[in-house]
């Protein structure tokens, strides 16, 4: 925890709302303003990062290619720009030339994207309670742009639209009760007119779990709800071990999903059940009663939703009773591919566990998975089915210890892959490490009801000096081109690929590389004043490539991740976003 | 009567916490803590806590027992949950000891020292049915709610885990004590295990929960838990001090006093 940091981030919001009494500095306007479509949502401008992973197949990928392999050892700061301190873990956006970033504590600013000029911005004023401890809430991955707006998913659990020209508020729609829980850290996904957002928060307060919601972008309208977990009476709702829906925790959809236009479906990812430890749960030991079963639908899920009406078409479960902590939330990548010499249309994702796995997105047909690090949960993959097969020694159980790798923050976490169409390869910013797990209770008084539910001692996994490493493997074949191990865990640094041939990302040790996409050699890396603890981006502004990277420390798997090389020691606060660009002599 | 001239005599030790406290030397890392003002003992009570007017009541029985003023900083916060985090800052800004936590070893981060319990209390099994007075009398298709992860629930597992499967009770986790206790009222499950403070306190100001019967089945219920007050690490004198007061109001039967006064159903430290 970082209270210093905290405390400043208090004075800082008080002091501004002391001085301004209103939630929106509008030093200036966005001229020109160019209105988004859903035509460029589906097919964006290169120069242009309009979604969390720039597209809607959520590759990370962006075309272009002025800082390519060839002069990336140029790459030079072209503009700072500091951030407020906190758990940063920003996606900028960029529309025609505009940067749109959001900051800890849900401040967002417009900015010039060329020179990094202030053009508007504005601060949410949050209840005071959450000005005073923001925790994991205040965090966003990013934002979304449409129309004439820019849309926040906010930590008061609220949708928010700002006018994209001024930052003036638009509209405001409540979603949920902060006071139990409730926040939001993803970023919206915009689906022809409809804000589509994943709930978060959803821990032991929330009875009934989590959902992913659509909300009409011009006025806030709630138009769909879909629940990730299954309701008792449906056909799903007998995987929950006979437990009362007021008995179900969990199933938060806490990062961005993605949408295929042609198949008009959106995939979005959820989490676990909550409490971790499956015999707090109430999902183990599994019921006699042979009507139920304990998979835990919709947890560790991809959800392939209707957006037009949140008809939930397919699902299919990656982890069933998922009793580590192991979450399936992450970017849900739609590539075409040939399997098994016929075309499929893929759903690509890799959740905590690090192994890569590919269904068709079509219907949810398992296809194929693919391990990447050390890993001891699943014993073995069915390659007809991928139903896994769970090493039971890796389950932990009350009044005793045991060994689960990876630990509970996982082998990847929220530090999104990126996918080259280029080297049809895939490019992992990863962690190996273990945890000796020993289940705890969770109440210290009656309401401090978090800190785990159980005490996870984390070491780097058996016969590793490195804690770190970026993997790249390619999909046609699923073999791995490429690894790069490194000291430093990613500490969550998400990965950007380039036309240019490129793949950034960075590590714990607050370094940022450029790799070749091909052979994983490094062409240029710096060490900026904290971790890259975000997602880099690559845009024009003037004609111009920039590459932007969010960087800050404090998020819960850096400081997880920390422990694993004690010997690095990273500054308190520190948020920033650092620009880089080469010159055109070069 | 009890008497409150024997602990009075503690003042002198406390002159010395604040001497010490002066010499706590800086942590990287961490930032200075509050030290104490003048003649008052500072307490932090959070009001979502069920209990914290009977633990706001034997803290100005240690304080005066210090010959100190009592004060209090109440919690602000509102959300129903609430990150063990957060008393840190409370601790470092607000309060020399915050109140009501329950003394379960390994639960707290090294950057917490805590009191000796100044009460101990029970997980007890609440139940709609009169006549049940054990675990053996509720039927085995019917549930038992609980809240889960707390000590009580871990033993209900543990002891569940004991039996044969077609001996146990399907156990139901609920969102806290209040909801445990209403899927009791509604049908959904046969008994509730609860935190007894809470249950006490729910029951003080809700006549639903009046007419509920408690159970107090040993394989859950014993050892009974402590309940005392956190400090920052380092403030260990001022434990130490604290502890020493909890002692002589004990011994002094000053603690049970208060805790009848409350009809509250813990026992003073023995």
């Amino acid at each position: 925890m970082n209270l210093a940091r905290k405390f400043r981030f208090v004075l800082s919001t008080t002091a501004v709302f002391m001085v301004l009494d209103t939630v929106v500095m509008a030093q200036g306007e966005v001229p020109d303003f160019n209105p988004v479509t859903d035509k460029m949502l589906q097919n964006p401008a290169p120069g242009d990062w309009l979604v969390w992973r720039r597209t809607y197949n959520a590759w990370g990928y962006s075309p272009l290619d002025q800082i390519n392999k060839e002069n990336v050892k140029n790459l030079k700061l072209a503009w700072a720009w500091t951030m407020v301190d906190g758990r940063q873990e920003a996606t900028p956006l960029v529309h025609d030339g505009i940067m749109y970033l959001h900051n800890y504590g849900d401040k967002v600013q417009a900015l010039d994207a060329a020179t990094g000029d202030l053009i508007w911005e504005y601060i949410r004023e949050l209840p005071e309670e959450l000005t005073v401890d923001l925790g994991g809430a205040g965090t966003s991955r990013g934002m979304a742009i449409y129309g004439d707006n820019v849309y926040l998913a906010s930590a008061d659990a609220k949708v928010v639209a700002l006018d994209a020209k001024t930052g003036q508020l638009a509209w405001e729609q409540g979603v949920a009760n902060w006071e139990f829980g409730y926040y939001f850290t993803n970023a919206p996904l915009i689906v022809k007119g409809k804000v589509i957002v994943g709930m978060t928060g959803c821990g032991n307060a929330q009875p009934g779990g989590c959902f992913v919601a659509a909300f009409d972008a011009e006025t806030g309208e709630e138009l769909w709800r879909v629940n990730t977990i299954a309701r008792p009476g449906t056909p799903e709702g007998d995987t929950w071990n006979g437990i009362p829906l007021e008995s179900r925790f969990g199933g938060s959809a806490w990062n961005t999903g993605s949408y295929d236009p042609e198949l008009n479906l959106v995939y979005w990812g959820t989490g676990q059940p909550y409490p971790w430890i499956a015999e707090m749960s109430g999902l183990s030991p599994k019921s006699s009663d042979p009507n139920v079963s304990n998979e835990a639908l919709y947890t560790d899920t991809t959800l392939a939703i209707n957006p037009d009406t949140g008809e939930l078409v397919w699902y299919h479960q990656w982890l069933p009773n998922d009793t580590w902590d192991l979450d399936y939330a992450y970017e849900q990548m739609l590539i075409d591919q040939e399997v098994d010499g016929k075309m499929r249309k893929l759903l690509v994702t890799v959740g905590k566990l690090g192994i890569i796995e590919a269904i068709d997105r079509t219907n949810g047909e398992w296809l194929w998975a693919k391990e990447t690090v050390y890993q001891n949960v699943v014993s073995s993959i069915d390659p007809k089915t991928g139903k896994k097969t769970i090493n039971q020694n890796s389950v932990p159980h009350i009044g005793e210890e045991t060994v689960n790798c990876p630990a509970d923050p996982g082998a990847r976490s929220w530090a999104a892959t990126a996918y080259s169409p280029d080297t049809q390869t895939l490019y992992m910013p990863m962690q190996e490490f273990c945890s000796d797990t020993i289940p705890n209770p969770l109440e210290a008084g009656e309401v401090y009801a978090g800190g785990g539910a159980a005490t996870f001692s984390r070491r780097l996994a058996p016969n590793r000096e490195n804690a770190g490493l970026v993997e790249a493997v390619r999909l046609t074949d699923q073999e791995q081109l490429w690894r790069h191990s490194m000291r430093a865990a990613n500490g969550g640094s998400a990965a950007l690929a380039t036309g240019g041939g490129l793949v950034f990302t960075g590590n714990l040790n607050r370094e940022i590389m450029a790799f070749d996409d091909a052979t994983g050699e490094i062409l240029w890396e710096t060490r900026l004043n904290n971790v890259p603890n975000g997602f880099p981006i690559t845009y024009t502004a003037g004609g111009k490539q920039y590459i932007a990277v969010p960087v800050g420390n404090g998020s819960g798997p850096a400081r997880a991740f920390s422990v694993l090389t004690p010997e690095i020691v990273n500054p308190e606060g520190g948020s920033m976003l650092w620009v880089f660009t080469v010159d055109e002599a070069e | 009567m009890p008497s409150r001239l024997g602990t009075g005599i503690l003042i002198t030790f406390f002159g010395t916490a604040v001497f010490a406290l002066a010499q706590v030397p800086h942590v990287p890392g961490v930032p200075p803590g509050r030290s104490l003002e003048g003649n008052t003992l500072t307490f932090c009570v959070d009001k979502r806590n069920p209990t914290y007017k009977v633990d706001q009541a034997i803290a100005i029985e240690i304080a005066q027992a210090l010959l100190l003023e009592p004060r209090f900083y109440t919690i602000q916060r509102t959300t129903v949950t609430d990150e063990f985090d957060n008393v840190f800052l409370d601790l470092r800004e607000f309060c020399d000891a915050f109140l009501g936590f329950k003394l379960i070893p390994t639960l707290y981060p090294n950057w917490i020292i805590t009191t000796r319990a100044y009460y101990q209390a029970r997980y007890v099994v609440v139940v709609k049915q009169a006549g049940w007075t054990s675990l053996a009398d509720i039927p085995k298709r019917e549930a038992i709610s609980s809240v889960p992860g707390n000590i009580g629930d871990i033993r209900l597992i543990q002891y569940l885990n004991t039996l044969v499967p077609e001996q146990r009770w399907p156990r139901f986790p609920m969102a806290g004590t209040r909801a445990a206790l209403n899927s009791l009222l509604e049908g959904t499950v046969a008994a509730a295990l609860v935190w007894e403070p809470a249950f006490w306190e729910l029951r003080l100001r809700d006549p639903d929960y009046r007419d509920l019967y408690v159970i107090t089945p040993e394989q859950i219920s014993e050892p009974a838990i402590g309940v005392g007050a956190i400090l920052m690490f380092d403030n260990t004198f001022a434990r130490t001090t604290i502890d020493e007061a909890i002692t002589a109001l004990a011994e002094d039967g000053i603690i049970e006093e208060t805790l009848l006064s409350f009809d509250f159903p813990a026992d003073a430290p023995r």
